[in-house]
């Protein structure tokens, strides 16, 4: 994908009045910028799943895909941990019974087989478009540093590696990313070039008004962005 | 990885990506870039050559590359760099090969197809925002056929095209295209020239381009020993040469962004290049062509007098004429409408404040009801007045404002309205307010306020300010400008610093903002030499990014330094993400302040310690921090909120402490703080000043406790000489009562500002460690 086709792909789901990007639409921007995403399958019929199995490896996660449905776990739209076929069905089913009960009306459009990250530092990257000052980035480590202590930089995108790696430093909580405790290192350079792309798609692309990447998880070599939302400027007036 | 430039050739990566054993000629400039361009680049890269030299690199099937190679037309390696990178992409995404086998794409061509055939793929790949690297080797000829010209080959020089004869005697009579502005113009984000000869440039330059997606790309000089006519072991020096003339400039353009990486520090003259290439020989031997080479000199000194001007930061951005609002502070005349004879109306405070300050132009008092004011003659209204004005200062009542307007229109170039009224008063106001707008919009007059105070001038005499003098102090002339949305603010800290004999150059007070405003004053105050200082007082901005522009603009000159009020202020986001729902307004005043370089300070109080502290210390290179003090206690205090500001209280050197130790009696703590006790005498803290800051420290701070019996008022006349005898800011601390005070107010008298808490005293020596900008 390059800018054109982000650029037309975003201008489609605005003219069909979507408020924002499909998970998979989402992470196909982020990879085309060159952010990893997990191995994934896009499942819409249940012949899908038998062909998806060849190619994702477990263990796995299962995501609902619905355009009504933002915050996808807050109405149990994921289910982790999964290891084989018949775990994957049950969760199906599991997802299906769940959004009937909270969110009946959610329309849904498959859902998304990945492989699950393993585990590393969890940070998030958002990007907002501004009315005053063009487009904005955000930076943060994830839980409870960002949600309770605020603890989150800020600055104008587009940016270069260098303000980006300021961004990291300015953070209390930093030493998490340096190793903190005997824990190694994270991968400093990539997240920097995660920060510095997430400003271009902000700044370049027009008709995002905010994103993010959140976890976007980072290992001593490489990261990965488990979850995206771009929303739309045309969803919300 | 971050990314760490490196500094000497020693560090040039080691591997190998282009082997020994090519077909090119010896001693080929373009070879010899290509292979520390690869260096930089890395094995996991795939090279999209267009035809032209480089086609003899790879001889089926032979080949000195490591990487992949695909060869094109001489015109279109951009397009087939597309269909490779479209091709890894489809690959990725399908997960036939894994985003860690993702390769690099490179085109590579001569200055024939980049300056010329290839040209508009180019361009097309560039405006399709095409991520790939692009590497020109430029010999500035078509050498592989035999050194036709190309629009890469130069004034003056020889080519099988363009031999030099009784028609043409100069060789080549136009100039190089000027290919790197042509690509900049797509505003690609990385964008370079490089040199063979430069090595440690080249390799940072592609590092730095490795962030950015999208089209990458680089010109390198290629000296052509065949061509050029010159010996094959001496392609280094000559493109070593290139740029120490000045011919071969080696920049950067980021995002469109020009930057010189590498200006001479003194010029060589062309002809030391010119003189020893076969291709030029013809404009010395056997007559030489003084003014083609007087010509060939003018177009190096004239590109780099411009480069000189735009990168001083003054010539691109310089702002528009019509936006001009110089006249505010430079009046040769003031109308005053609504003038009154009533002592204490505020037009009449004003036209006294004038009288006050010694305004050396005219005032003119304009009320259709008075024939004199004072001793001034009065005019019914502005068009009575013969003489064109400058500026007039509106005090009617808000209702009769748009009258006033456009009773002034055609005479008057800026007014200030003082009368308020307006947006900050209801529906009724805001009505009011917008319909002086569309007022203003068209009838060309330059307006300041409503609802304001106006202008406090200490270079062009005037003061607008309706508080008299008695209630509100006047500061005297200094280099600090102030630039407020609050009238009261700006009068508030107006009133300390006169108190304190701190000097102002200007203090605006611009209000409801309806026409002029922060970004129209930075403009003036960025070229204003009286200003050393601009300190801001802001509740929100009117046009965002021309107010980073601005500011930027003027940090280039002068440190900024800005409080924001209004820290609570919602975001406008659509709050359905994480980012949106937890951003306020704030937070991205606070981004543009850093993106624009200006120093933000907490609050009134911190506003204050900034302009006195930069009213007589200049910003620091760095954050290193010495503290000394005759109390422990309050030297370990201030290392604290020196450290929480982000400032370095770094240790002593080895050679200082030996120093130290044998200056000073040995129950003293030499460290930092250096804590000279209870017995303290006022040489010490001399000592361990001048001695200290030697020692690789941008300022000190001293603390001085009076409690000492040794210590005398002579230490105030001491630390003075030590402020004034070298170029580091010395910040005095002294906290204290009665006794304490006293002594402050003798440092002030000198014209040193005393910090009376560790807080304080830190925060200015943050602010300036900050002020430089970026």
């Amino acid at each position: 994908m390059i800018k054109l086709e982000a650029q037309q792909l975003i201008k489609e789901a605005t003219s069909a009045g979507r408020k924002a990007l499909l998970e998979p639409e989402a992470k196909a921007l982020l990879s085309a910028w060159r952010i990893d995403v997990p191995k994934s399958a896009l499942l819409k019929t249940e012949d899908d799943l038998r062909v998806a199995l060849k190619k994702v490896s477990p263990p796995y996660v299962l995501k609902v895909i619905s355009p009504d449905i933002l915050h996808k776990s807050d109405i149990g739209g994921v289910v982790t941990g999964l290891n084989n076929q018949e775990e994957i069905e049950k969760a199906f089913k599991e997802i299906k019974k769940k959004i009937s009960e909270k969110s009946a009306r959610a329309r849904i459009d498959g859902f998304l087989l990945e492989e699950m990250a393993p585990k590393g530092v969890e940070v998030i990257i958002g990007g907002l478009r501004d009315d005053q000052f063009g487009s904005a980035v955000m930076f943060g480590i994830g839980g409870i540093a960002v949600e309770l202590m605020k603890d989150v930089s800020y600055r104008l995108a587009p940016l270069d590696k260098e303000e980006a790696m300021s961004m990291m430093k300015e953070l209390k909580s930093y030493p998490l990313l340096t190793g903190y405790r005997g824990s190694s290192p994270v991968d400093l350079g990539k997240l920097g070039e995660a920060i510095v792309k997430v400003s271009e798609i902000i700044a370049e692309l027009e008709g995002i008004k905010e994103m993010e990447i959140n976890p976007l998880i980072v290992y001593k070599d490489g990261l990965m962005a488990v979850d995206a939302r771009v929303v739309l400027t045309g969803g919300i007036s | 990885m971050e990314i760490t430039s490196i500094r000497s050739i020693k560090e040039l990566p080691h591997e190998e990506n282009l082997l020994p054993g090519t077909a090119m000629c010896s001693g080929c400039g373009g070879l010899l870039a290509l292979r520390h361009c690869l260096k930089a680049l890395g094995d996991k890269t795939i090279i999209v050559n267009a035809a032209g030299c480089f086609t003899l690199l790879s001889i089926y099937p032979f080949t000195p590359f490591r990487n992949s190679w695909l060869y094109t037309a001489m015109a279109s390696a951009p397009a087939g760099a597309q269909g490779v990178r479209d091709a890894l992409d489809i690959l990725i995404r399908k997960g036939r090969i894994s985003p860690d086998e993702n390769l690099k794409v490179v085109v590579l061509t001569g200055d024939g197809s980049a300056y010329d055939m290839g040209l508009s793929s180019t361009s097309g790949a560039i405006y399709r925002n095409l991520d790939f690297y692009y590497i020109c080797y430029d010999n500035e000829a078509y050498g592989n056929t035999g050194f036709q010209w190309s629009a890469g080959t130069p004034f003056g020089s020889k080519t099988a095209t363009t031999m030099p004869g009784r028609i043409a005697p100069t060789g080549a009579e136009l100039s190089k295209k000027n290919l790197f502005e042509i690509w900049r113009s797509h505003k690609p984000p990385y964008l370079a020239t490089i040199s063979p000869a430069h090595p440690v440039d080249l390799v940072n330059k592609f590092k730095k381009a490795e962030q950015f997606k999208g089209p990458k790309l680089f010109i390198s000089l290629a000296p052509c020993p065949p061509g050029w006519g010159t010996e094959p072991s001496r392609s280094a020096n000559f493109a070593k040469l290139a740029v120490d003339t000045g011919i071969w400039a080696l920049k950067e353009a980021v995002r469109g962004e020009v930057r010189h990486t590498l200006v001479p520090k003194k010029f060589k003259p062309v002809e030391e290049y010119l003189k020893e290439q076969g291709r030029f020989a013809h404009l010395f031997k056997p007559v030489r062509q003084e003014e083609t080479i007087r010509k060939i000199q003018e177009m190096v000194d004239g590109y780099w007098k411009e480069v000189k001007s735009q990168e001083s930061g003054v010539k691109s951005q310089e702002p528009r004429d019509d936006m001009n609002i110089d006249f505010f502070f430079n009046p040769k005349s003031i109308a005053i409408i609504g003038a009154s004879p009533a002592p204490g109306k505020l037009s009449n405070v004003i036209i006294e404040s004038l009288k006050r300050i010694g305004f050396p132009g005219k005032i003119y008092p304009v009320n259709p009801k008075y024939q004199f004011i004072d001793d001034l003659k009065c005019y019914s209204s502005c068009t009575d007045i013969k003489d064109d004005i400058d500026l007039a200062v509106i005090a009617v009542p808000a209702s009769i404002v748009p009258e006033a307007l456009k009773d002034a229109r055609g005479k008057v170039k800026g007014a200030i309205i003082v009368s308020g009224g307006f947006k900050e008063s209801g529906v009724d106001g805001r009505g009011l307010e917008d319909k002086i707008k569309r007022i203003v919009q068209n009838n060309g007059i330059r307006v300041m306020g409503p609802n304001c105070m106006g202008i406090y001038d200490t270079i062009s005499r005037v003061d607008t300010f309706f508080i008299p003098a008695d209630r509100i102090g006047r500061p005297k002339k200094g280099g600090i400008s102030i630039l407020s949305q609050s009238g009261s603010f700006a009068a508030t800290i107006m009133d300390e610093m006169a108190a304190e004999g701190i000097g102002v150059a200007r203090v605006v007070s611009f209000g409801n903002r309806v026409d002029v405003g922060e970004s129209d004053c930075l403009d003036f105050l960025a070229d204003d030499e009286e200003t050393k200082v601009v300190a801001l007082y802001l509740e929100s901005v009117d046009d965002g990014l021309r107010f980073v522009e601005a500011a930027s603009r003027c940090i280039k000159k002068k440190p900024v330094v800005a409080v924001k009020v209004g820290k609570r202020e919602a975001g406008v986001y659509a709050a359905r993400s994480h980012t949106g729902a937890m951003t306020g307004r704030y937070e991205i005043y606070r981004a543009a302040f850093r993106k624009a370089g200006i120093v933000e300070v907490e609050g009134y109080e911190g506003l204050k310690d900034a302009c006195r502290a930069l009213n007589i210390y200049r910003p620091t290179r760095g954050k290193r921090v010495l503290i000394v003090t005759d109390g422990g206690g309050m030297g370990a205090s201030l290392a604290d909120s020196c450290e929480e500001l982000g400032l370095e209280v770094a240790g002593l050197s080895e050679d200082l402490k030996r120093l130290l130790s044998s200056d000073l009696p040995s129950y003293c703590t030499v460290g930092n703080p250096i804590d000279l006790t209870g017995s303290v005498t006022d040489d010490w803290y001399v000592t361990a000043l001048t001695e200290g800051l030697k020692d690789g420290f941008d300022m000190a701070i001293a603390t001085v406790l009076w409690g000492p019996p040794q210590l005398t008022n002579v230490l105030i006349d001491k630390l003075s000489a030590v402020i004034k005898g070298q170029d580091k800011p010395v910040i005095i601390c002294t906290p204290g009562g009665e006794f304490a005070k006293r002594m402050n107010r003798a440092f002030e008298e000198k014209g040193i500002p005393v910090f009376t808490t560790p807080e304080s005293a830190a925060r200015a020596a943050a602010v300036l460690a900050n002020a430089r900008g970026k």
